[in-house]
């Protein structure tokens, strides 16, 4: 399975251009979309989930045109917004056997199976009786995993999903995905960068709308081998280190400050090399895009 | 603190736009409407409180009072926003976290926003009366309809009604909102606040207590009700709504109920965040949590999912469609907003229902299942309109409200499913409702006792008629959610819409094609059924299909489906869905629409001729320019009149042959003859004996000008042939066309018979109407010595007494009546045919009937009586008979011989509700009498409807007034005495009375509506309210003072001397004499307060005491104080000396008199001691109410028992 993105772009009516020209490649297995708030993740992923127009460029699906063919596309897609509600007054088991039906399973004994699965996977199935109002955050996410597998999906959207989960649960999430995620293409968006690691074979890091870089997470960080410097500094000292550095990344550490800079070689002899983590990867991307980003601004 | 608070809340309100738009709103809908009292547009009017009309000034404060008020009852909606969100912006905007942690005192804060959001929707109130205000000063209005501004005129409603219902309800809204903190159930509230308002109206008159009646009403309008029904023009133009009594106690009340309310509702309220509710929510949850955490520890096998075999068919599509349907249709049955407010709508309709169902215009009739379905479908109707407008919302945004669209919208559902789920559910919500509105009706027939449920008339009427509306508007409201896309706004859309389609007739768009979702409407009656509206109707509601099934086609094209919301790419996406199918669906939905048009039209505007109100009035208009000069002409009158008429009830056509013979009574020869006749006739032959020719033929205006060759010669007669025929021509616009019908044909001789010269009664009569047409006003009748236009009787032009016979035909199994005697019989073919005649000469004044009728015979000597009724229709058969004879009894005794031998009643269908004296012949709506029902110390009201009519065989059919003001005093008034004293003959004094009081009410509300001018009696000019209610009023007091024999010799002697008398008919002033004559001298003076005069009475009782006597008896002393007052045209009232005679009374525990006697009375305070037998109860003054006088109430007082010494 092969899921093209080409040239999208898309621009909102209040002037925000949500992407420019996003073209990716994904394939079978677990996809990361790493990016900060406001990056244009969740328009990316709306637009593969037929929610949302592109104003020009390509979305294709094993030959189905994702952009024309919504109803192909929404037959294989299982769907996990962001933000969601639910219907306060309905059970788990209702909302979940009325949604199985939206999703083609039109066969009671299926639904009835499926739906039994699905609640036993995400640990919901002893409270399918309750009304979902009765629910707290963390029931809600995984009843939102559930309906997004139902109808055996190929194409798995899920954005942002482990927030609001404890981290047992969030593991749990995990072996889930990683699981379904060896057979069909599973996109996961988050600003988690241990979430892509730990799961993602591949990924993106996409900033402003643009996609920064591609390629599979151990690459990229084997790509920075060696151009990765750690110091702990003095809180007082940052904005010195900053001039004359490039800061990656800060963290508080004992009361003073990490710092971790990118250079290509050792800036002085009180940093230290460090072992590249997808977070230095993350962090590197979007600070060379801001730079020059500036410097367009300042060009023009 | 508060006022930093307030400060911050107004200045904040002030500097939203929003404030600004509600008070524009406010300012141009008082602007128009003032404007429109003001005159200033001519094919348009809307007014508030009768202001602009008749004698009521535009700006009169009355006027603005119900301006003002009214216009703040409909923005009780903005009170609710306002005030909610003054209540909830805080968690909405989740400022609260900040805000609360702040050291605020918790009143400070309530009261605060509270007050400072009561200044700002003062402010936005304000627009009405700045409207009204600036309307007043354009300098285009005309200025005789204003009076000087008073600046107190437009203070006072607010301090009085506005500001106290804004305490009131706003209070309700923000303590509601501050306790559950969302938006939606002060919304609900406040639509079921309005609704009650709206409804509240209709309660007024039907609730016996006035105290209670004032007191319930939260928004004080019943309490001013009662105040103002009785205010004349002059009252309404002068004075301010007085703020005491029960109006000020409503104030206080509903002022301290809302008050109260807000204290009760903040008083629990802390500055803190979390509702009780929540809290049990949370704890539930952290429950749940730890179980899970209990669970995860257990290994996490996964287990297999099955197999599946998903196919995408049609089948699948129609399975999805069901499980949303039924998901849509649970969501709003199961919503407690829906059971709330169909509860409400059962409550009203119950309420309204049990308070009218039994009553028609103020009598009993029985709950007949036309009559509850008018009722309660019309009373729920309101609440459907709001389920309809208010879920049409809810079903649209169901998804993005709970933030489950986009969960939704990804799902593998065709859109076509998932937009009809939801019009379908909103649909079969509809229908259900109609099963409700049958339960209640049934069961409010059972309550009454009735229990013929035409349950087939009740389903035809649901849903074959009424819910086609309801799934009209449904279409309407699920397009305009859709489009507008945003839920409040779509409300608001709607509501602009609803008042809108109303207003527009108003505005001159009349064709129904332009109002949907309009129709010709159709009136069911139970001698005709639906009779032959239903084709015309449903051809509209095809037609209005057509148009919905458009509107519905853009709604699926247009409805947002995923988080693309901008219209470009809804247009983009309608494009897409703009398939083969949808295609077809609009082309339907377009050919419907245009052939159903094109029929409509075709009969409305081809077939027929569309004219609007406008351009009938201009028809009338020409008419009177053209051939007004003509009025005087000279013209012979008819002597004789045969007509022989043959009725067709299916084609509902009439062909009319017959002859006149017209006679110069004057005394100059006369060279042409003017005949009028409708111009919806064709004249297939019109033709003198004498050589005529048609010099001016105006089939427009159906005036024809007939020159003779040898003029008409003084007492020469000629003879007028004429075979004229109506057939009804498709339908029209407007006007149900209900003389001919299927079964209960009644056909008026002006109606299809010729008459002879100008006719002064097709003016327009109202004299704004007349002034928009550029004429004179024109006086309602001639001056009451006007002798030359005495000589025509007032119902008659072109005639004075005439023989007339006539053969009427019809089908076979329908009986054809006319006035007269039955002087054959016979079947023809398929056709029947009666003839009759007349003995002696009559009024030139007939009629037609047919229909399937059961007859009931009686005698009383030698009078044939007759009873024509419907089927199942012989509730008070008897009742009318024994009126007949109990009616001719008293009337041959007293006044003089029956000059027939025959009286007739002949019902017929409800689309008039009348009855009407033809010589002979009374015509009597099924609606009344009919189907009254009578109980144990009702008025019995067929029994005197049944006497007042037959009491026109003398007063109008043997003594006629000449057409000159006061003419109704010798029929009407007249005839409303007879009924009186035959009714006395036969009733109870106390119904009687009931009576009488009745008639007292509807005098003072008719003479507070007057448009032109109230008169005494004796110039009567055709009122109802006063040749009907103070006639009776007035009659009974002055048999009470000189005696009902001296009354009825005094008619005796009028009968004998003016009985078919040849002109000029006699006047009012000729009739006096006769009274007075019988009057003794020292109460002559009443024939001049009665009759002569409008005159009034202020009666009080200011004290009454007794001591009981030795020998057994009672002594009571009571105090009473009267003044006497004389009222000008406009109902302006003087005090004048008072030296009449009055009766003083003392009455017993069961209201009857245990002394009753007239004393003389002057201004001062009079105390009389009366000794009676038994113990007394109330004394007073007029304790009766014989005499006109607006508060009855405190005409007695109790008696006060004081201790034995």
């Amino acid at each position: 399975m092969k899921l093209t993105i080409n040239n999208v772009s898309k621009r909102y009516g209040n002037g925000v251009q949500a992407l420019k020209d996003v073209s990716l490649e994904i394939s079978t297995g677990m996809f990361g979309l790493l990016g900060p708030n406001g990056a244009g993740k969740s328009t990316l992923m709306r637009t593969i989930a037929t929610l949302q127009e592109a104003d020009s460029g390509s979305i294709v699906l094993d030959g189905i045109d994702v952009l024309k063919e919504k109803d192909k596309i929404r037959r294989i897609l299982g769907y996990l917004p962001q933000e969601f509600g639910v219907y306060p007054e309905s059970s788990a088991e209702e909302l979940l056997s009325h949604l199985a039906i939206l999703k083609g399973i039109s066969r009671t004994k299926d639904r009835k199976q499926t739906v039994t699965t699905l609640l036993k996977q995400t640990n919901l199935y002893q409270y399918r009786k309750k009304k979902l109002g009765s629910y707290s955050g963390g029931m809600l996410q995984r009843f939102g995993i559930a309906q997004a597998l139902l109808g055996s999906p190929e194409l798995i959207i899920v954005d942002e999903p482990t927030a609001g989960l404890d981290p047992e649960e969030r593991k749990r999430f995990h072996n889930l995905l990683s699981e379904i995620g060896e057979s069909v293409i599973v996109i996961l968006s988050t600003h988690i960068v241990d979430d892509v690691s730990q799961l993602c074979g591949n990924m993106a890091i996409i900033h402003e709308g643009r996609v920064l870089l591609t390629g599979e997470p151990i690459k990229t960080m084997a790509g920075l081998q060696g151009k990765i410097w750690r110091k702990v500094i003095d809180k007082q000292e940052l904005s010195q280190y900053k001039d004359t550095f490039n800061v990656i990344s800060t963290n508080l550490f004992a009361g003073k400050l990490l710092l971790h800079v990118h250079s290509e070689t050792r800036p002085d002899n009180s940093f230290e090399e460090v072992e590249p983590t997808l977070e230095d990867v993350y962090f590197t991307t979007i600070k060379a895009a801001k730079k020059q980003e500036l410097e367009e601004k300042e060009a023009a | 603190m508060f006022y930093e608070i307030f400060k911050f809340e107004l200045r904040g309100r002030m500097k939203k736009i929003s404030t600004y738009i509600y008070f524009a709103i406010f300012f141009s809908f008082s602007f128009i409407i003032m404007l429109s009292m003001g005159g200033v547009f001519k094919s348009f009017s809307a007014s508030v409180g009768s202001g602009g009309q008749g004698n009521v000034f535009a700006n009169a404060p009355f006027v603005i009072y119900s301006l003002i008020n009214v216009m703040s009852h409909f923005g009780i909606i903005i009170t609710a926003g306002m005030m909610g969100n003054a209540a909830y912006r805080d968690f909405e905007d989740r400022t609260y976290t900040l805000y609360f942690s702040y050291p605020i005192k918790k009143y400070a804060y309530i009261c605060g926003r509270f007050a400072g959001t009561l200044v700002a929707l003062l402010f936005v109130f304000s627009g009405t009366a700045v409207g009204a205000l600036m309307a007043s000063w354009m300098p285009f209005v005309m200025a005789e309809k204003f009076t000087a501004f008073r600046l107190s005129v437009y203070v006072q409603p607010f301090l009085v009604g506005v500001i106290p219902n804004i305490i009131f309800a706003g209070g309700i809204f923000y303590a509601l909102a501050l306790r559950v903190r969302k938006r939606l159930p002060v919304y609900v509230t406040a639509v079921g606040m309005l609704m009650g308002f709206l409804l509240a109206a209709n309660l007024v008159g039907d609730i016996k207590n006035k105290l209670i009646a004032a007191l319930i009403d939260p928004f004080g309008n019943i309490p001013v009700q009662t105040i103002v029904d009785y205010w004349t023009p002059a009252e309404k133009n002068t004075l301010l709504i007085p703020l005491s009594g029960n109006f000020l106690l409503n104030r206080l009340l509903w002022l301290g109920i809302g008050l109260l309310v807000m204290w009760l509702g903040t008083r629990k309220f802390k500055l803190s965040y979390l509702l009780p509710e929540k809290k049990r929510a949370a704890k539930i949850a952290v429950d749940t949590d730890s179980d899970t955490l209990k669970e995860s520890r257990e290994p996490a096998g996964v287990p297999v999912m099955p197999a599946l075999q998903r196919t995408f068919s049609a089948a699948l599509h129609r399975q999805q469609f069901f499980t949303l349907f039924k998901n849509e249709f649970l969501s709003v049955v199961k919503s407690i907003y829906f059971s709330v407010i169909v509860l409400f709508g059962v409550m009203f309709v119950f309420i309204v229902g049990m308070q009218n169902l039994g009553t028609f215009s103020g009598t009993s009739i029985y709950p007949l299942t036309y009559r509850v379905l008018e009722i309660s479908s019309g009373t729920f109707m309101l609440f459907i309109i709001i389920i309809l407008t208010f879920y049409s919302g809810e079903l649209v945004w169901k998804e993005r409200d709970k933030k489950f669209a986009q969960i939704n919208d990804a799902m593998p559902v065709p859109n076509w499913a998932q937009f009809f789920s939801k019009l379908g559910a909103l649909m079969l919500v509809l229908a259900l409702l109609n099963i409700v509105i049958l339960a209640c009706g049934v069961m409010m027939q059972a309550l009454k006792g009735y229990y013929n449920f035409e349950i087939g008339l009740y389903l035809k009427e649901l849903f074959g008629i009424r819910l086609l509306d309801y799934l009209l508007f449904a279409a309407l409201a699920i397009f305009v959610q859709v489009l507008v896309n945003n839920k409040y706004l779509g409300h608001f859309v709607m509501v602009v819409y609803y008042i809108v389609i109303d207003f527009l007739p108003n505005m001159g768009i009349e064709h129904k094609l332009f109002l949907f979702p309009e129709s010709t409407g159709y009136m069911y009656s139970d001698m005709n059924g639906y009779g032959h509206f239903l084709g015309p109707y449903f051809l509209f509601k095809l037609y209005w299909a057509g148009f919905a099934l458009m509107l519905v086609l853009i709604a699926y094209l247009f409805r947002v489906r995923g988080t693309d919301t901008s219209f470009k790419v809804r247009l983009k996406k309608a494009k897409k869905r703009f398939t083969r199918g949808a295609q077809l669906f609009a082309a339907a939905g377009l050919i419907l629409f245009l052939t159903m048009g094109s029929i409509i039209f075709y009969n409305t505007n081809v077939l027929n001729d569309f004219e609007s109100r406008w351009e009938e009035q201009e028809r009338v208009v020409s008419y009177e320019k053209k051939y007004k000069q003509y009025e005087n002409l000279p013209q012979p009158r008819i002597t004789d009149v045969r007509v022989d008429v043959d009725i067709f009830p299916m084609q509902r056509g009439v062909d009319m042959r017959g002859s006149y013979v017209l006679k110069n009574k004057t005394t100059t020869p006369i060279p042409a003859i003017h005949v009028g006749i409708s111009r919806r006739l064709t004249i297939n032959k019109m033709a003198f004996d004498l050589p005529a020719s048609v010099t001016a033929a105006d089939k427009d205006m159906g005036y024809y000008i007939y020159t003779l060759k040898q003029p008409l010669n003084p007492d020469e007669t000629i003879k007028l042939d004429f075979d004229v025929s109506y057939r009804p021509r498709g339908f029209m616009n407007s006007g149900r066309r209900t003389r001919v019908v299927y079964n209960g044909t009644f056909l008026h001789s002006y109606d299809f018979c010729p008459s002879i010269g100008y006719n002064p009664e097709r003016e327009l009569s109202d004299d704004d109407d007349r002034k928009n047409h550029d004429l004179k006003p024109k006086p309602r009748m001639a001056p009451v010595d006007d002798l030359k236009a005495r000589g025509n009787t007032y119902i008659s032009h072109d005639s004075d007494w005439v023989t007339f016979e006539t053969v009427v035909s019809t089908v076979k199994d329908q009986v054809a009546l006319a006035p007269g005697y039955l002087f054959k019989e016979w079947v023809e073919g398929e056709r029947r045919f009666f003839h009759y005649k007349m003995d002696k000469k009559i009024l030139n004044f007939f009629s037609f009937i047919s229909a399937r009728y059961q007859v009931q015979r009686d005698k009383w000597k030698d009078v044939d009586i007759e009873i024509y009724y419907h089927e199942g229709h012989d509730y008070n058969v008897q009742r009318m008979i024994e009126a007949i004879k109990k009616s001719l009894a008293y009337y041959t005794t007293h006044f003089s011989p029956y000059q027939h031998s025959l009286v007739r009643i002949i019902e017929f269908p409800r689309y008039a509700s009348f009855a009407q004296s033809f010589p002979t012949t009374i015509p009597y709506s099924e609606q009344i009498g009919f189907v009254a029902r009578i109980e144990e110390g009702d008025v019995d009201y067929p029994f005197e409807v049944t006497a007042h009519e037959v009491a026109h065989q003398w007063w109008a059919h043997q003594v006629i007034g000449g057409n000159v003001q006061g003419a109704t005093l010798l029929s009407e008034v007249l005839a409303q005495y007879s009924t009186l004293m035959v009714a006395r003959e036969n009733f109870p004094e106390k119904i009687v009375r009931k009576s009488l009081r009745y008639d007292m009410d509807r005098y003072f509300r008719g003479r507070a509506r007057e448009r032109k001018k109230e008169v005494p009696l004796m110039l009567i000019e055709n009122q109802g309210y006063l040749h009907y209610n103070k006639g009776i009023i007035i009659m009974n007091a002055l048999q009470d003072y000189i005696g009902a024999d001296r009354v009825n010799a005094a008619l005796a002697r009028f009968i004998k001397d003016t009985a078919y008398t040849e002109p000029p008919y006699p006047n009012s002033i000729e009739f006096l004499e006769y009274l007075r004559e019988a009057t003794p001298d020292h109460l002559k003076y009443i024939i001049t307060d009665m009759f002569e005069t409008i005159t009034l009475y202020e009666f009080k009782a200011l004290d009454a005491a007794y001591k009981k006597l030795e020998n057994g008896k009672y002594e009571v002393t009571v105090t009473v104080q009267a003044k006497k007052l004389r009222a000008d045209e406009l109902g302006k009232e003087t005090e004048i000396p008072i030296d009449d005679w009055l009766d003083i009374g003392v009455l017993d525990k069961d209201g009857d008199a245990l002394y009753l006697k007239k004393h003389k009375i002057d201004n001062a305070e009079k105390s009389f001691t009366i000794v009676v037998d038994s113990e007394p109860v109330q004394a007073g003054i007029d304790p009766f109410n014989k005499m006109l006088d607006r508060r009855l109430e405190d005409n007695v007082v109790n008696v006060e028992g004081t201790s034995e010494n």
